[in-house]
């Protein structure tokens, strides 16, 4: 029977008419066939992988971050667990007005922050997205009572780093979402949504720390719910680092320090390793987790006490008269005799036509290099230094790593300054002998060098991190101790020098008195950094304002024999070192060393 | 006379849409598997009504051939009461309201409609003993579209409502209306359409003139022409806000889909993507991930296609058009052998209802049509639109037979 027959009863007209219809309904069936071809067999691949991309969702398992413990397995950083609100704007559709209203209300959200994810509520209108990080036993309160006047509004309990003590701010860093840029470099092996360390220990050891994520290549359905598994790879944990840290010591010094600007390095000298590490005014590390919030940012960037500097590596000040011991063992090493040069201290010594002060106005008297760092007498160092000229002590700055970076295992430090001027005044020479003009330190350089005179002349890179641990405690890396250097000076002049310090702290008259403690042979010195010049009495002393008053340093090292700490403590505008630093050295060391021995051995005179 | 009953039955037509049907049944089957609905399935649901249907095809075959000559304005008429009762009644599902609640049974008068306006306008055109020339011999017919044109279009649905337009169209040209006044009947639209450019409107305004003029076109019939189409250049703006919101929307997306890849685009969008992933062979019946993960909304009824495309391919979704095409031209062939005027109009209308539904809705799935929600014939699922087109196939095995 043929499909379509050609004898008809109809008018020959309409039978024309009709095989016309036909005809144009052969051509809409001939473009569908055309067009269903083009779709499937020219662009159906295209049209494949939008289906793929459609369906099947990465979904990353995220590695329990690793544990920082101090030297005694102290909990510097852990995870736990927190509470955070997520927005699903397709919930949300069509109230978006009255869910601001009532989340502004009640939960203080920031508004930017909400109109951010209201913008982006087309890209991703099923997925919900973090809203407010980390939210209190109460707002969780809060929530669970408003639930119906937030729609769209979910509550997840999520891992969180969490960081139990707020002192070690500067040193552990804090951790944040990995930039663009971080993605896409290859060795990096970051997924999207990682956390990856911002600053400190968190991102010098992020590739120990993090582990390896796990992933699970899950079907979605098209309201994204999960309908199965297809494939699954399990996350590795992250490793712990062990440091060098002592949490004890790193507290306390944290305490000293509070409402003061100011630095504590602690280093072993005997190694490099860093004891504590402390910069103040610090913050509290736990803003960062889950991301910082605009106002928080601002609130961190915005104080005058820059709050996110670290003081201890990033802070470069006149080290004053820190550098005398330094200046020293410099100057014994060219000639011992130097240590035996009576140098005639008046109060004044007038180099061309500007006169150069010592402290005290009415003069030391006749002074030896002894006892001119006992007293901390600038005279006798004018006068050395003139004899030594600019360039010998330029070379001992060097010779005790100064205006370089050590390379301690955390970013960011600074490498302090030496500056060589071709012209070379000699009230310049004079100045850089006590510690002032065109050179300038961080507290950690001065540490390194106070640990190179307490060790005999070794300059070590200092570290904080001794051990990465697996989770299941397997040693995954030691980190021994690095010699950066040897300082070629004859040990005679260490041991002379390390006599001098011992008396600056012990001796009658010492500077540094405040940090004695029967016993424990404290060695140190004392540092009062000039930022104007010299007042030129105590009126004129106390009118001067808060920013320009002297930085007070003080390091040192204890005990004599067999050193266990380097200490150096700044403190901005602190005024005298041996009256506002001292004191706090002699708090630590006493905490430090309070196990250690007591020895009576040595006389005072 | 027994004996020869099934003497004239195409067996072609009705074997085809018995093997439509069964891939229909496969494919709301794989449509709605995932779905968890009370009661029957849908493909059982649906097996129901097509049983039913073909009830009613036995049953119009043994009818008298006379009899919807005869009943054709009644049928006309009842359906339009059964539209004026809906919209009084507003039994409203989903912001429309289409649907009659019969007992147990929700009906869709509008789909009833489309072989009713097919049967009144058929009747109407055979009775006239004059050929239609000019405007006055068009009113009645125009009107009897344009009636549950409105009825339908005020429930809203658009896609049904635009049905009847090619019904008439087929009708009037096949009873030898000039096809000048085929063109004038389209000027309003294009004049509202061109509206937006002012030079392109104006050169068409001054090209009607000039049809008008060299065209023998009685004074009055001049005058409409020209009036309707200024105004409706000029009353445009009033039409588009006379539309609904989702209908502009719909026109608008249909016209740029990327405009709303979320909302209104994407079932566009997304039955593009079924559709084009099946390639050749498609992905397996059951084993499409853009219907199995309902991607696609609606996909067991408007975008049943899309899922056809993806499990079935281009071998599938070919063969299923060649079918049609087949189901068509047996249509037309009916028509062509059919003993009367009016036989002859009520096949081409049904064959013409058939074609727009067939390239609006595989064209709405593959993206080239708007999406006005028709269903596709014996393979959507639906009980009120599958009884109406087994209907027609009844009266068109009727026709054979009488043929």
């Amino acid at each position: 029977m043929p499909f379509i027959s050609l004898q008809t009863s109809i008018n020959p007209r309409m039978k024309e008419k009709l095989q016309s219809v036909i005809f144009v309904f052969c051509i809409f069936f001939i473009i569908l066939i055309f067009y269903l071809a083009y779709l499937q067999l020219i662009k159906g691949k295209d049209f494949l992988e939008q289906a793929k991309y459609n369906r099947v969702r990465i979904a990353y398992i995220r590695a329990p971050r690793g544990l920082i413990l101090d030297r005694n397995h102290k909990l510097l950083a852990s995870n736990s667990v927190g509470y955070s609100l997520y927005i699903t704007m397709e919930d949300a559709k069509n109230k978006e007005a009255e869910l601001k209203k009532n989340l502004t209300k009640l939960f203080d959200v920031e508004k930017e922050n909400f109109d951010l994810i209201y913008k982006n509520r087309m890209i991703r209108p099923y997925q919900s997205q973090l809203l407010l990080k980390n939210i209190s036993k109460k707002q969780l309160i809060i929530f669970e009572e408003n639930k119906n006047s937030l729609p769209g509004i979910s509550v997840r309990l999520e891992p969180l780093r969490f960081y139990p003590s707020e002192g070690i701010c500067h040193i552990i860093g804090y951790l944040s979402e990995v930039n663009e840029s971080k993605l896409k470099d290859p060795s990096g092996n970051y997924d999207p949504g990682d956390l990856a360390g911002q600053g400190g220990l968190e991102q010098a050891y992020d590739n120990y720390l993090r582990g390896g994520n796990g992933r699970e290549e899950i079907e979605v359905d098209a309201w994204g719910r999960k309908t199965k598994v297809l494939a699954m790879e399990d996350p590795v944990k992250g490793a712990n680092l062990v440091t060098t840290l002592d949490l004890g010591l790193q507290a306390l010094a944290e305490d000293l320090l509070k409402n003061r600007k100011g630095a504590v390095v602690a280093l072993n000298p005997a190694n490099g390793e860093v004891l504590a590490l402390v910069s103040s005014p610090k913050y509290d590390p736990n803003i960062f987790i889950g991301g910082v919030t605009v106002r928080e940012w601002k609130k961190l960037i915005n104080n005058p006490d820059l709050p996110l500097l670290n003081r201890a590596i990033q802070g470069q000040y006149p080290p004053g008269s820190t550098m005398k011991p330094i200046v020293s063992v410099g100057a014994l090493s060219d000639d011992m005799d130097n240590a035996k040069i009576l140098n005639e201290c008046t109060g004044e010594f007038p180099i061309k036509d500007k006169v150069f002060r010592c402290w005290k106005k009415d003069g030391h008297g006749k002074v030896d290099m002894g006892h001119a760092i006992r007293y901390s007498c600038n005279i006798f160092f004018y006068k050395l230094g003139l004899k030594l000229g600019a360039k010998k002590l330029i070379n001992i700055f060097k010779e005790f790593n100064f205006g370089n970076a050590a390379g301690i295992d955390i970013y960011t430090e600074k490498a302090g300054l030496i500056s060589e001027h071709s012209q070379w005044f000699p009230g310049n020479t004079a100045q850089l002998a006590i510690g002032q003009g065109y050179i300038l330190a961080t507290p950690l350089q001065l540490a390194i060098a106070y640990s190179a005179l307490a060790n005999g002349g070794t300059i070590y890179r200092p570290f904080m991190v001794s051990k990465v641990i697996s989770y299941d405690n397997k040693i995954l890396k030691e980190f021994a101790p690095v010699e950066l250097k040897k300082i070629d000076f004859p040990p005679e002049a260490f041991n002379m020098v390390r006599s001098y310090l011992w008396q600056a702290v012990n001796g009658s008259g010492g500077t540094g008195v405040r940090a004695r403690i029967p016993g424990l042979d404290v060695s140190g010195k004392t540092g009062t950094a000039q930022l104007v010049a010299r007042p030129m009495d105590e009126e004129e002393e106390k009118r001067l304002p808060a920013q320009l008053r002297p930085h007070a340093w003080f390091a040192c090292f204890a005990p004599m024999k067999n050193p266990k700490i380097c200490l150096v403590i700044l403190v901005e505008h602190g005024g005298e070192g041996g009256t506002s630093a001292a004191p706090i050295a002699k708090e630590l060391i006493s905490y430090y060393l309070k196990d250690e021995p007591r020895n009576f051995d040595m006389e005072i005179n | 006379m027994k004996k020869n009953v099934f003497k004239n039955f195409d067996f072609i037509l009705l074997g085809i849409v018995l093997i439509l049907i069964a891939f229909g049944l496969l494919n709301i089957y794989s449509a709605s598997f995932t779905f968890n609905t009370p009661g029957l399935p849908f493909y059982l649901k649906q097996l129901c009504w097509a049983l039913a249907g073909l009830g009613l095809i036995a049953a119009i075959y043994n009818l008298n051939n006379e009899i919807f000559l005869n009943y054709s304005y009644y049928y006309y008429l009842f359906n339009i009461i059964l539209l004026v009762l809906l919209l009084v009644l507003r039994v409203s599902t989903k912001g429309s309201s289409r649907w009659l609640s019969l007992g147990p049974f929700m009906m869709q008068p509008s789909e009833f409609m489309k072989f009713a306006v097919i049967l009144a306008l058929s009747r109407y055109l055979m009775d006239k003993e004059k050929k239609l020339k000019g405007f006055a011999d068009l009113v009645i017919p125009i009107g009897i579209v344009l009636v549950p044109f409105f009825l339908v279009l005020k429930q809203p649905d658009l896609g049904t409502a635009l049905a009847f337009i090619p019904i008439f169209f087929i009708s009037v040209y096949l009873c030898d209306l000039p096809y000048r006044y085929l063109f004038y009947l389209i000027t309003p639209f294009l004049s509202l359409l061109l509206f937006k450019f002012p030079a392109l409107w104006f050169s068409f305004m001054v090209l009607l003139a000039l049809i008008i003029y060299f065209n023998k076109t009685s004074r009055i019939d001049a005058w409409i022409v020209i009036i309707s189409s200024i105004l409706s250049g000029i009353g445009q703006p009033l039409l588009w806000n006379f539309l609904k919101d989702y209908q502009k929307k719909r026109i608008m997306i249909f016209l740029n889909p990327e405009l709303d890849p979320l909302g209104s685009g994407y079932s566009v969008i997304q039955s593009k993507i079924a559709v084009g992933s099946g390639q050749f062979f498609g992905k397996g019946w059951l084993h499409g991930s853009q219907n199995r993960l309902n991607f696609i909304p609606e996909h067991h009824t408007d975008f049943i296609f899309s899922v056809i495309g993806e499990e079935w391919g281009f071998v599938g979704g070919f063969l299923l058009l060649i079918l049609f095409f087949i189901l068509i031209i047996r249509i037309l062939d009916i028509a062509l052998q059919a003993k009367n005027k009016f036989s002859t109009l009520v096949a081409s209308g049904i064959s013409v209802i058939f074609v727009f539904h067939i390239v609006v809705n595989i064209g709405m799935s593959m993206g080239v049509a708007p999406v006005v929600g028709v269903p596709l014939p014996f393979l959507s699922y639906g009980g009120s639109y599958l009884l109406n087109f087994l209907i027609m196939i009844g009266v068109l095995e009727k026709i054979k037979d009488e043929g």
